[in-house]
């Protein structure tokens, strides 16, 4: 192959350039997760979330939205003291912290 | 509380007008013994039992269907109170496709986003079914149903923790899920009816 030929032409440069594109945003999307334990629990606010396998966290539910039909629960995410797991649940039921909030 | 098989179909009919989908039955869909074929030659699963067993919603674009695998409003208590939960559960797919419009390519490319959005939906099986019976379906069961999604086992792990999680506050009455709401509201109304009509039935 002559040297002229291992120049890149336009096309080739558009394409190196694409590939590289594609790389870099395949590596951000595989390293592109929230890096949390799988399986753990969490408040985040009123949100219940739980990692996943991919290590991303995702929404169980946001206990500001939970509907009780008039029996008036005022829904906290807390740490459930039974089970250590992360939870909506009425604010009288969850584990207080040393200065008397919901963990 | 009392159900009809009459209210059922209205329910269903109701339920599909409010998420915007059609109801297909999915033994008579040309589209869905295609995708039947296709999984049986691929060795997922059997073509008679995609067609017969499983209810399939597609929401993609223009095409918005839910294909269902029973005759609705046919059946015992039991059938019926099943009807209506996989109705729910089918609302739920369709809200979550369209919160976001990757869920039907996320849900088949990712194991942990299908065991997701099944744990989501699987958690409106669970509010109806106690909001009709009283009784708590076993997170460990429902999770494990997902075998049949090849969802393989540390996601079904996450999934029974998302149900063991709702079943907290389903067992105290408190609803999570969307369309749970939208259909206990229409079940409690129906019933306020039913109830007004027999007491206007005694006054006379």
């Amino acid at each position: 192959m002559p040297p002229s030929a291992w120049k890149a032409s336009g096309i080739d440069m558009i394409m190196m350039i694409g590939g590289a594109v594609f790389l870099i945003a395949a590596v951000f999307v595989v390293s592109c997760n929230d890096g949390c334990e799988p399986n753990a629990t969490r408040c985040n606010g009123s949100r219940v979330e739980i990692c996943n396998t991919e290590a991303d966290w995702e929404l169980e539910a946001d206990c500001s939205k939970i509907e009780d039909f008039g029996e008036g629960i005022d829904w906290t995410c807390c740490l459930d003291p039974l089970d250590g797991l992360h939870s909506c649940l009425p604010s009288d039921e969850c584990e207080l912290d040393e200065d008397g909030g919901a963990r | 509380m009392k159900i009809t098989n009459k209210q059922v179909q209205v329910f269903w009919k109701y339920m599909a007008k409010k998420y915007n989908f059609k109801i297909v039955t999915k033994q008579d869909s040309d589209e869905m013994k295609l995708v039947g074929w296709f999984l049986d030659q691929i060795g997922v699963q059997k073509k008679k039992e995609f067609l017969n067993t499983y209810t399939t919603t597609i929401i993609l674009g223009g095409w918005r269907c839910v294909y269902v695998p029973f005759e609705i409003g046919v059946g015992g208590r039991d059938d019926l109170i099943r009807q209506i939960a996989v109705c729910v559960h089918e609302c739920q797919h369709v809200v979550q496709a369209d919160r976001e419009t990757a869920q039907p390519i996320k849900y088949l490319s990712s194991d942990a986003s299908r065991a997701f959005y099944e744990a989501d939906a699987y958690r409106a099986n669970m509010e109806i079914v106690w909001f009709f019976t009283g009784k708590l379906m076993s997170p460990a069961i429902l999770a494990n149903q997902l075998k049949g999604y090849s969802i393989g086992k540390a996601d079904r792990r996450i999934v029974e923790k998302h149900l063991i999680i709702a079943s907290k506050v389903v067992k105290r009455g408190g609803v999570i899920t969307g369309p749970s709401k939208v259909a206990i509201r229409w079940w409690k109304a129906q019933n306020m009816r039913v109830r007004s009509r027999r007491v206007s039935h005694l006054k006379v």
